[in-house]
């Protein structure tokens, strides 16, 4: 079903094309919302894939790829937006914590911490960990989305799980450090 | 479980939790608006590469034409000479009326390579133009893209008029067990940082150390250590891109040295399993 859609889009059929997009968009955004860690770059990511996909489908030659195609395109399209990330990086609103009941205080303040080193990541970095940990790809498969070398996935992903940890071991560094100089005042 | 499965389970468990389930309508909307006025790449028929029932004296035949061709049409291409007998007239260069493609002022050359400067972060010493100025890395580098300029993990050594429209940042780290090609691939293909997928990465060897330059980015290991050097220009300024170009680039990187013994690292963490 989903081959004769691609085949009839690949072909200019633009309702075909709505019916495919209609079900890949969420997916797209969603890795987009957390490689991204931005809502509306994650929206733009999301729109450049769906347009690029379009426009390029003609050049995919096996229908059955559509979605591991989809997949490079939306990785493509986060890469493209992180390029221009570091003029507002700076911007990012740190959302307010939510309030903790007292027996899951530990499990929200690792969370909290995983989440702060993730934020320090690049976009490459991030974008291996969600097809990682998000989509569950296996390093051949998130290869194949972002168009690299099996090694280098692998040596990726590798870098970016110990950046997220030196990240970490850096914020609490600076948490008890933070906290030793407040008890010292 | 290991520390690296918490962390993997811990990052899973965030994603999970922060991953929309709906994009915004709009989304699609607006994509499919813009579809409707976007035209499909057209894909060319491929022609086989060779006709497989053409004997010898055909292709040998076919080749001559084709070289003629060529050689006719370069040759009507060739700007004709003024003292040619017969010859039209050659056009004088009008006076300079027409204005210059580029507003921005042109300096002059790149001043001379005369200052180094020695990286006490990333065990690299390297010549840099006169009147540069420096920002040496003030942490180490743990990341395996090209930092932002200014960044505290990286050395920075840049026109300080231009500053982040010109600039050669460096930085070095422990392989940590990565083999050094591996790294070096790492480096030069990160889509955000890495190669332009348009030059292909060349073979280099600077004091030692063995790697591969495409364009104005190099990545080189040595026995334990990956080592990064970039030349940035932002484009803005034509001018710029006319003068520290590559050849410019490779005469500052036959001035770099390493001295990864100076090199100073992270305290090392619990090694990953990936």
């Amino acid at each position: 079903m989903q081959a004769e859609l691609v085949d009839r889009a690949r072909r200019g059929d633009r309702e075909a094309f709505s019916v495919l997009a209609a079900g890949a968009v969420d997916r797209l955004y969603a890795i987009a919302r957390l490689a991204l860690r931005d809502t509306e770059l994650a929206e733009d990511a999301t729109q450049e894939a769906l347009v690029r996909a379009w426009r390029d489908l003609p050049t995919l030659r096996d229908v059955e790829r559509f979605d591991a195609w989809l997949y490079r395109l939306i990785v493509r399209s986060c890469a493209d937006i992180g390029r221009h990330r570091r003029k507002w990086r700076a911007e990012v609103t740190i959302l307010p914590d939510e309030p903790a009941e007292p027996d899951k205080a530990s499990a929200l303040a690792d969370r909290d911490l995983i989440e702060r080193g993730l934020r320090r990541l690049t976009v490459a970095q991030q974008t291996i960990l969600v097809l990682s940990f998000y989509i569950g790809m296996t390093p051949t498969e998130a290869a194949d989305a972002l168009d690299i070398p099996v090694g280098t996935a692998k040596s990726r992903l590798h870098y970016a799980i110990e950046a997220l940890r030196v990240a970490i071991a850096a914020d609490e560094r600076s948490t008890v450090g933070a906290t030793r100089e407040g008890r010292t005042a | 479980m290991n520390a690296n499965d918490s962390l993997e389970r811990g990052i899973a468990d965030i994603y999970e939790r922060e991953a929309p389930q709906r994009a915004p309508d709009w989304v699609l909307a607006t994509a499919l608006e813009t579809i409707e006025s976007t035209p499909q790449r057209r894909v060319l028929l491929r022609a086989p590469w060779r006709f497989p029932h053409m004997n010898t004296f055909a292709k040998v035949a076919i080749a001559a034409v084709v070289v003629l061709a060529i050689g006719a049409v370069g040759l009507s291409l060739l700007p004709r000479s003024s003292s040619s007998v017969g010859g039209q007239p050659t056009l004088s260069p009008s006076p300079s009326s027409s204005p210059s493609l580029s507003a921005s002022p042109d300096p002059s050359a790149p001043p001379p390579l005369s200052e180094t400067f020695t990286s006490t972060m990333h065990g690299i010493s390297i010549d840099y133009p006169t009147g540069w100025a420096t920002a040496p890395a003030t942490q180490p580098w743990i990341s395996t893209t090209g930092a932002d300029f200014m960044s505290p993990a990286t050395d920075h050594i840049y026109d300080p008029v231009l500053q982040d429209h010109l600039f050669l940042s460096a930085a070095s780290q422990p392989l940590a067990g990565v083999a050094g090609d591996t790294w070096v691939t790492e480096i030069l293909g990160d889509p955000d940082e890495g190669c332009d997928p348009a030059i292909p990465p060349e073979s280099i060897t600077l004091d030692g150390a063995n790697g591969r330059i495409c364009g104005d980015l190099v990545a080189l290991s040595t026995q334990d250590r990956g080592y990064f050097i970039r030349l940035y220009t932002s484009g803005d300024e034509p001018w710029v891109d006319t003068h520290y170009d590559n050849a410019w680039f490779r005469s500052v990187l036959a001035t770099v040295q390493f001295d990864p013994a100076s090199a100073r690292d992270p305290p090392p963490s619990a090694s990953p399993s990936a």
